[in-house]
C-alpha cells in the first residue's frame, strides 16, 4: 500500500444508458507498469480517460498519494501524461515544434533543453526539424509519446501505443517504454496485445464490460479473457 | 456499377450513421428556409422611416395629399417637418436614422417633388420605386384632395352665402318694415301738418284779433261808460254841493250829505283810476294782439317748413331705401347664382384639374455604384464565413486528431485555452484582409482613404472576434466536420439574409426587424457602414460596439462553461 500511488474506488461511467464503467477499481503503484487488457469496447480506454481527467466519472473516487483528487486541478494534471491511441500532434509542424508547444502547453521551464532531451531520449533528435506528417509509424508514435512526457509526470497513459507498428518497430517502442519506467515513471498502458502486455506490463488488469474481471500477472491473465480477440 | 453502387451506399451510410450530421441534413436547410421564409413572409418593405418635410410654416394641398397618402402607406414610417428641410434631411440621413426625405418647396406648388434617398441602402431602390408608383396616383389624390379642399371651400362659402341671404332677407323685411315706419310718419306728418294748419285755422287770429278789438271796443265802451259815469257823478257832485250850498242857507245839516259827497269823490277817484287802466289795458291788448298775431304766424311758418323738410328726407330716405332693397334682390339672385354654380361644381369630376405630380429621386450620398454600398457589407460578410468556419473547423479537426484531449488535460485555465484558440483564428482570420482591401482598391475602385483602411481593420477585428467565438461554440457541440458545417450554416446563411445588405430590413416582419437590426452581423456591418458613408456619430457607434462587446462576454461566457464541463 505504501508503494501504492494512485488509486481509483468503485469508478462508473455512464455513456447515456450505457455502462462504461462498472464500480471499477485498481491501484497503480511507484514505478510499475500496468496493462489493461481487454477486448474492445471492454472500458480501457474509459479507464485511461477517467485516470487523465478526460471523462468525469458518474461515481466514485480517485486518490493520488492516498489523498482525494480534484482531476481538473493543475497539480494532478500536471503529474498525468496521456498519450491517445491515434497520432495527437500537429502534422505539419516539425518534431521540435511539436514537442516546445507540448512543453509550451504544459508551462515546462527550459523548454528548449527538454524539448531536446525529449528528441533525444525518444531517437528522434535526427528528424527534429522533419515535418510529423513525414516520420515514419514507429517516429510518430515515439513523437506521440513523447509529447506526452515533456512535462515529467508522474503516471504516463499509454493507449495502445504499439496499434499499427511491425514487430521491430514495436519492440524498440517497449525498450522505449521501458526505459519511462526505470526513469521512476509508472505506466498504464491498455493493449489487446499479449505480447505486449508480457513483454512490457509488471501486472495486468483484465477488463470485461467496465469491470475488473482479473488482476495479477500475465501468465493467468489468459483465462480470463475472451477468445478470438487478442494476438 | 455494382461497386460505385456499393461504395456509394457505404459512404452515405457513413455519414448518415453520425447522427448529428444525420439531423443537421434534415434540420438545417429546414431552419435556414424556415428562418429566411419567415423574414420574406411579408409583401414587402414596411416601415421605413421616412421625413416629409415642407419648407416654410403655411399648410398646403401637396404637402397635406403627400402626406395623406405616404402616411397612408404601411411602407414609411413618416415623420413630419416643417422648415429647414435640406439641412434637416441632410443631417438625418448621414446618421443613418431615415432612409428617405421628401422635400416640398414653401410654396407648396410645382409638380416636381425632390425625394432624397440613401443610397447605400437597398431600400432606396423600394422608395424610389414607390414614388414612381404613387405618382399617378398621388397625382388623382391630389386632384381629389383639390377639389375637395374647393367642395369644402364651397361648402363653406354656400353656407355662409346662405347665412347672408338669411340676413339679406331679414333686411328686407326689416326695410320693408322700416318704409312701412316712414309711410306711417309720413301720414302722422300729414296728420301733423293737417292738425297745424286746423290749429292756425282755429286759432284764426284775425277772430283772436276781432275779439280782442271786441274786448278792446267793450273796454272803450266800459270806459266811456265810466267816463259818463264820472261825468254823471261829477254833475251829481257839482249838484249835491249847490244843495249842499242850498242846504247850508237854509241851515240843514249837510252831515249826510257830506259823507254822501265824500263818496261820490272816492268813487270818482277810483272811477278815474279805473278808467286809465282800462284804457292802459286796452293799449295792451291792442300790443298783444299784433305781436300774437306775428309769432302765431312765424311758429306755424317754421313747423310747416320743418314738416317739409322733413317730408323731403323721407323721400330721400325712402328712395334711397328702395335703391338698397333693389340692390339686396339683385346680391340674392348672385348668390343664388354662386350657389347653383357651386353645386354643379361640386358634382363636376377631379379629373385633369391638379397638375401632374413627378417625383425627382436626389441619390443623397451621390451616383455611388452598388458595389460602393455593399461593399462593407460584403466584407465583413466574408470575414464572418472565413473566421466561423475557420475555427469552427480547424477545432473539430483538433477534436478528431486527438489533440483537443491533450489540450483539455492540459494544465491551462478555460480562459487561457479560449484566449489561445481566440487568438489564433483572429490572426488567421486577419490575414486575408489587406489582401481584400488592395483587390478591392485596385479591382473594384473602392474608395478607401488610409484612415477609413483603419477603421475597417478595427471593424472586421470585431466581426472576427465575435465569429471566432461563435465558431468555436459550434464546434464545441460537434463531432464532424459535416455537422459542424451544416451547423455553422444555420447560423451564417439566415444571418446574410437576415443583415439588410441585398434585401432591405425594411422587407421583413416587425418581429424579425429587431433581430435583423441587432444580430452580430447586422452590428459589424453598421460599425463598418458608419465608418464608411455617414458622418461620424461617436455615439451611435459605441451603442453598436457596445452591443458587439455584449455578444463577445455572450459568446465567451458560454465558452467557458463548455470548456470547464469538459
Amino acid at each position: 500500500m505504501m508503494n501504492a500511488l494512485l488509486h481509483l474506488i468503485n469508478i462508473s461511467v455512464f455513456y447515456r444508458k450505457f455502462k462504461a464503467l462498472d464500480s471499477f477499481s485498481m491501484v497503480v503503484n511507484r514505478e510499475e507498469i500496468v496493462g489493461l487488457i481487454g477486448h474492445n469496447g471492454s472500458g480501457k480506454t474509459t479507464i485511461l480517460k477517467v485516470i487523465a481527467g478526460i471523462i468525469k466519472p458518474d461515481s466514485g473516487r480517485i486518490l493520488m498519494n492516498g489523498n482525494d483528487v480534484d482531476i481538473k486541478s493543475k497539480e494532478y494534471r500536471s503529474s498525468i501524461g496521456y498519450s491517445p491511441q491515434d497520432n495527437s500532434f500537429f502534422e505539419k509542424l516539425s518534431v521540435s515544434e511539436n514537442l516546445k508547444y507540448f512543453a509550451h502547453l504544459y508551462g515546462v521551464e527550459n523548454i528548449e533543453d527538454v524539448a531536446e532531451t525529449a528528441a533525444k531520449y525518444f531517437r528522434l533528435w535526427d528528424k527534429k526539424d522533419v515535418l510529423a506528417e513525414n516520420l515514419s509509424g514507429g517516429m510518430k508514435r515515439r513523437l506521440n509519446i513523447a509529447c506526452a512526457m515533456l512535462h515529467g509526470p508522474k503516471i504516463l497513459l499509454l493507449d495502445e501505443p504499439s496499434l499499427g507498428l511491425d514487430p521491430a518497430r514495436r519492440k524498440e517502442l517497449w525498450e522505449l517504454i521501458k526505459s519511462i519506467k526505470s526513469s521512476g515513471v509508472s505506466v498504464v498502458i491498455s493493449t489487446n496485445i499479449m505480447e505486449e502486455a508480457e513483454y512490457l506490463c509488471d501486472r495486468v488488469i483484465v477488463v470485461e464490460n467496465g469491470c475488473m474481471v482479473y488482476e495479477g500477472d500475465v501468465m493467468n491473465a489468459e483465462r480470463f479473457m475472451s477468445y478470438g480477440e487478442f494476438l | 456499377m455494382r461497386r460505385l453502387a456499393y461504395i456509394l451506399s457505404r459512404d452515405i451510410i457513413h455519414f448518415l450513421r453520425d447522427i448529428r450530421s444525420f439531423l443537421l441534413i434534415f434540420v438545417s436547410p429546414l431552419l435556414i428556409t424556415l428562418i429566411i421564409g419567415t423574414a420574406f413572409i411579408t409583401t414587402g418593405p414596411s416601415k421605413v422611416p421616412l421625413v416629409i418635410c415642407k419648407e416654410g410654416h403655411s399648410e398646403g394641398i401637396i404637402y397635406d395629399s403627400l402626406l395623406e397618402t405616404v402616411s397612408g402607406s404601411n411602407m414609411f414610417l413618416v415623420r413630419e417637418v416643417k422648415g429647414g428641410c435640406r439641412k434637416l434631411i441632410g443631417a438625418l440621413l448621414q446618421r443613418s436614422e431615415i432612409k428617405g426625405g421628401v422635400l416640398v418647396n414653401e410654396s407648396d406648388s410645382g409638380a416636381v417633388i425632390d425625394v432624397y434617398v440613401d443610397n447605400t441602402k437597398p431600400v432606396s431602390i423600394y422608395i424610389t420605386s414607390y414614388f414612381e408608383t404613387i405618382s399617378n396616383q398621388l397625382s388623382r389624390a391630389l386632384t381629389q384632395s383639390v377639389v375637395n379642399y374647393m367642395i369644402r371651400r364651397a361648402d363653406n362659402i354656400t353656407y355662409e352665402l346662405s347665412s347672408v341671404e338669411n340676413n339679406i332677407e331679414y333686411m328686407l323685411k326689416r326695410i320693408e318694415l322700416f318704409k312701412n315706419y316712414l309711410e306711417d310718419i309720413k301720414a302722422r306728418l300729414k296728420v301733423t301738418e293737417t292738425a297745424i294748419d286746423k290749429l292756425y285755422s282755429r286759432l284764426a287770429i284775425k277772430e283772436l284779433e276781432y275779439k280782442l278789438s271786441v274786448v278792446k271796443q267793450n273796454m272803450s265802451s266800459f270806459k266811456n261808460e265810466l267816463i259818463t259815469c264820472r261825468d254823471s257823478f261829477s254833475k251829481a257832485s257839482y249838484t249835491l254841493n249847490e244843495t249842499k250850498q242850498i242846504m247850508k242857507a237854509y241851515n240843514i245839516s249837510t252831515k249826510e250829505l257830506d259823507e254822501t259827497l265824500a263818496n261820490i269823490s272816492t268813487i270818482l277817484t277810483k272811477l278815474i283810476i279805473f278808467a286809465e287802466s282800462i284804457g292802459s289795458v286796452e293799449e295792451d291788448i291792442e300790443g298783444d294782439i299784433g305781436r300774437l298775431g306775428d309769432e302765431m304766424e312765424e311758429g306755424v311758418s317754421d313747423a310747416k317748413e320743418n314738416v317739409e323738410y322733413i317730408y323731403k328726407k323721407i323721400d330721400n330716405v325712402s328712395r334711397e331705401i328702395d335703391q338698397i332693397n333693389d340692390n339686396l334682390y339683385i346680391i340674392l339672385l348672385k348668390i343664388n347664382s354662386v350657389k347653383r354654380y357651386i353645386e354643379l361644381l361640386k358634382k363636376k369630376g377631379s379629373e385633369r384639374i391638379a397638375e401632374y405630380v413627378t417625383f425627382n429621386t436626389v441619390n443623397f450620398f451621390g451616383e455611388r455604384r452598388f458595389i460602393d454600398f455593399v461593399y462593407p457589407g460584403i466584407l465583413i460578410i466574408i470575414f464572418m464565413l472565413i473566421s466561423t468556419f475557420l475555427s469552427s473547423i480547424s477545432f473539430i479537426r483538433l477534436r478528431i486528431s486527438g489533440i483537443l484531449e491533450r489540450l483539455k488535460i492540459a494544465p491551462v485555465s478555460p480562459a487561457f485555452f479560449i484566449g489561445e484558440k481566440l487568438l489564433f483564428n483572429y490572426l488567421i482570420s486577419l490575414i486575408p484582409l489587406p489582401l481584400v482591401i488592395i483587390s478591392s482598391i485596385i479591382f473594384l475602385n473602392i474608395y478607401m482613404p488610409p484612415a477609413m483602411i483603419i477603421t475597417t481593420f478595427f471593424a472586421c477585428s470585431l466581426s472576427i472576434i465575435i465569429f471566432v467565438l461563435l465558431g468555436l461554440i459550434i464546434a464545441s457541440f460537434s463531432k464532424t466536420e459535416s455537422t459542424t458545417i451544416l451547423a455553422s450554416l444555420i447560423f451564417v446563411t439566415p444571418m446574410i439574409f437576415l443583415s439588410g445588405i441585398f434585401i432591405p430590413r425594411e422587407a421583413f416582419p416587425d418581429y424579425i426587424k429587431p433581430v435583423s437590426t441587432y444580430m452580430p452581423l447586422s452590428l459589424s456591418i453598421r460599425i463598418l457602414e458608419r465608418f464608411m458613408f455617414y458622418t461620424l456619430n461617436w455615439y451611435e457607434i459605441f451603442i453598436d460596439i457596445a452591443y458587439t462587446g455584449i455578444y463577445i462576454i455572450i459568446y465567451y461566457v458560454i465558452l467557458y462553461a463548455i470548456y470547464s464541463r469538459m
